[in-house]
């Protein structure tokens, strides 16, 4: 016990001074390299700052490509995002249409990097030039920005004023520019080329050191060899984990259009379930007479609700393709939208007007005039006449809405077959609407006769009763 | 006796003495050594941070350009002219640096940027230099809206070699 005791004043100083040496190594290395690696981050800011807005540009272009000029994102109102993750900083989008131009849009990012803002602009040209499809999009003016001057949607926008006077300046330049690039690449030194641009002589250089290829090229046009680079010695690679193709983030994808396609299909869809369920419901009717009208009943009910579905459907695609007319970029894809969309209206009137159709003949089939006439009250024909003018008044609004939507498409350019075709729905539809205010007539007439023969036979029966109490008395 | 067992004696504290000497000394020459090497480093890394600036700025002046005029396509030279957004005709050439030379012992170059306003005179703010001891410059056109620049950077902590493939983004008025 004794001799350990006596080392106890050793142990505490050479645990100390090992623990100052070993703290104070790792808060140098780690805060000296922490200093390089700032260092080399903040060089890297500016290229990486460059490729994160060019890549929210080139998502922009990719989707004027995949949705056409017509139907690009920002077509009625600029196109916004804000703190777009990518590449271990952040990114603000906006797009809208350039003013006064057609075909132009102005496309703003601002980018946050470690703790740096920048803005760059692009404004793009579209150009409908289907013979070379991968060369649509020019860039007709790029810019370094202050971020600060980042747009906000649908407020007076300074930095367009300013690209505006630039696009000028360059419109008002380019017959001298012209004229002195002519002469420029005629000329070989350095020093003419100076001078013709009218800048400063080039100074001569002294004697003091040997000749390099530099000094011959100031006073002669003379071969320049490529320049040799040594190989990296380790690969350069960004530590961010960067976009995982697997997987890519939801905001990737937000940017959408007006999906013209999405929209037919949807008309179709919805008016041709609106018929199939109407005549699934008459079929229900048809195989199990009364007793069906429980399913007969739901099934109409979601038959309406389709019908409604498709008369948005349509109204919707016809706006659509409205401003999608309107900012056609040549009158053959003006026309190529008239006759897609028309085609695709018909269509949905075409299933209207034969769930109209269908209705009229399961009526006449099983409830039309010979049911009328097999009715022996005037309060049975009465409360079929209630029904049948509910369903006239019905059919009066849809006959309208169809002709309505028939308007709507009538300046639209349509094949002779589409045009016949409509023609036709439309007249099937009127024909129908007529024969059902013809039922409504016949039966307000059979409602007035057998009231009127009714009321005689109430009369002759007072009468009769009449008589026989005098007998009586 | 007591006393006497739970005490240090002369040579204990001497031996801890020098220990903590040694280590000392030795761990100081490891710092210096380290802060030494870590200093030559970071002054590299600051070099390449002050050549990446400047070329920054040459590739944001290129960027912002509409055409190459010089080198034409293919070609390499120690120059280049090019239009810029508002179709001004700007050159980036080399000049020699007398000061700088005589202190590296070595030629180096001015990179200068002049631009033309069509003013037809010569104005002192039409010119800029873009960095003060250039070793080489190469410029080698692609294409008519992109060229490849090659540079080196000298100081008289060593040379850095850059190197950039820049598009002209500007490229509307050609079509």
């Amino acid at each position: 016990m004794k001799p350990s005791k006596s080392r106890q004043g050793m142990a505490l100083p050479f645990t100390i001074v090992a623990m100052v040496v070993v703290i104070g190594f790792i808060m140098t290395m780690s805060r000296l390299n922490q200093g390089v690696k700032t260092q080399i981050f903040h060089t890297n800011n500016h290229q990486l700052s460059f490729l994160m807005a060019y890549s929210a540009l080139s998502r922009v272009c990719a989707k004027i490509h995949a949705f056409s000029w017509a139907s690009r994102p920002f077509a009625a109102a600029p196109y916004a995002e804000n703190k777009v993750s990518l590449q271990g900083g952040h990114y603000d989008l906006l797009v809208e249409n350039s003013k006064n131009r057609e075909f132009q849009a102005d496309v703003y990012v601002r980018t946050h990097l470690a703790g740096i803002s920048r803005m760059y602009f692009w404004r793009v040209r579209f150009n409908d030039d289907l013979l070379d499809v991968s060369n649509q999009i020019f860039v007709e003016a790029f810019l370094n920005g202050d971020p600060k001057d980042f747009p906000v949607a649908g407020k007076a926008n300074p930095f367009a004023k300013k690209v505006e006077d630039l696009l000028a300046q360059r419109a008002a330049n380019q017959k001298q520019s012209d004229l002195l690039a002519r002469e420029v690449i005629k000329l070989k030194k350095p020093n003419d080329i100076i001078k013709e641009l009218n800048g400063r002589p080039i100074e001569a250089p002294d004697g003091s050191f040997p000749p390099t290829p530099e000094d011959l090229a100031l006073v002669a046009r003379v071969p320049v060899p490529l320049p040799e680079m040594p190989t990296l010695p380790v690969a350069e690679k960004p530590d961010a984990a960067g976009p995982n193709p697997a997987r890519p983030p939801s905001s990737y994808d937000s940017i959408v259009g007006v999906d013209m396609n999405a929209k037919m299909k949807s008309v179709l869809s919805s008016s041709e379930t609106a018929n199939k369920l109407n005549d699934e419901a008459w079929k229900k009717i048809e195989e199990l007479g009364s007793a069906g009208i429980g399913e007969y009943q739901v099934l109409a009910d979601k038959a309406a609700e389709s019908r409604e579905a498709a008369h948005k459907d349509m109204s919707d695609l016809i706006k659509s393709a409205q401003t999608g007319i309107e900012d056609a970029p040549s009158t053959g894809a003006a026309r190529a939208i008239e006759e897609m969309v028309s085609q695709t209206v018909v269509a949905g009137i075409q299933n209207l007007s034969g769930l109209i159709g269908r209705t009229m003949e399961q009526l006449e089939d099983n409830a039309g005039m010979e049911y009328l006439d097999s009715l022996p009250t005037a309060e049975h024909v009465a409360k079929l006449l209630n029904d049948w003018e509910g369903y006239l008044g019905h059919l009066n609004t849809e006959v309208e809405r169809l002709n309505s939507l028939a308007s709507e498409i009538g300046g639209f350019h349509k094949s002779a077959e589409v045009e016949e075709a409509l023609a036709k729905a439309l007249q099937s539809a009127q024909e129908n609407r007529d024969k059902m205010a013809e039922h409504v007539e016949a039966t307000k007439k059979r409602l007035e006769e057998l009231i009127k023969k009714e009321e005689e036979e109430a009369d002759q029966q007072q009468q009769q009763e009449q008589e026989g109490t005098g007998d009586g008395a | 006796m007591k006393r006497l067992v739970s005490g240090t004696t002369l040579v204990e504290i001497l031996v801890v003495i020098a220990l903590i000497g040694l280590i000392g000394v030795a761990g100081m020459r490891f710092f210096t050594s380290v802060n030494t090497s870590q200093k030559a480093f970071s002054q590299q890394a600051i070099l390449q941070m002050e050549s990446r600036k400047a070329f920054d700025q040459i590739i944001d002046q290129i960027r912002e350009g509409t055409d190459v005029i010089r080198p034409a396509t293919g070609e390499t030279l120690h120059y280049m002219v090019f239009r810029d957004l508002i179709n001004q005709v700007n050159m980036l050439y080399l000049e020699p640096n007398k000061e700088e030379s005589n202190r590296l012992k070595q030629r180096v170059y001015r990179l200068i940027s002049y631009c033309n306003d069509f003013s037809g005179l010569y104005k002192k703010e039409n010119e800029k230099i873009l960095h003060n001891s250039i070793k080489q410059v190469r410029f080698s056109s692609l294409s008519p809206s992109s060229v490849q620049v090659n540079a080196t950077v000298v100081s008289d902590k060593g040379e850095y070699q850059f190197l950039a493939h820049v598009g002209l983004l500007n490229v509307g008025g050609i079509e």
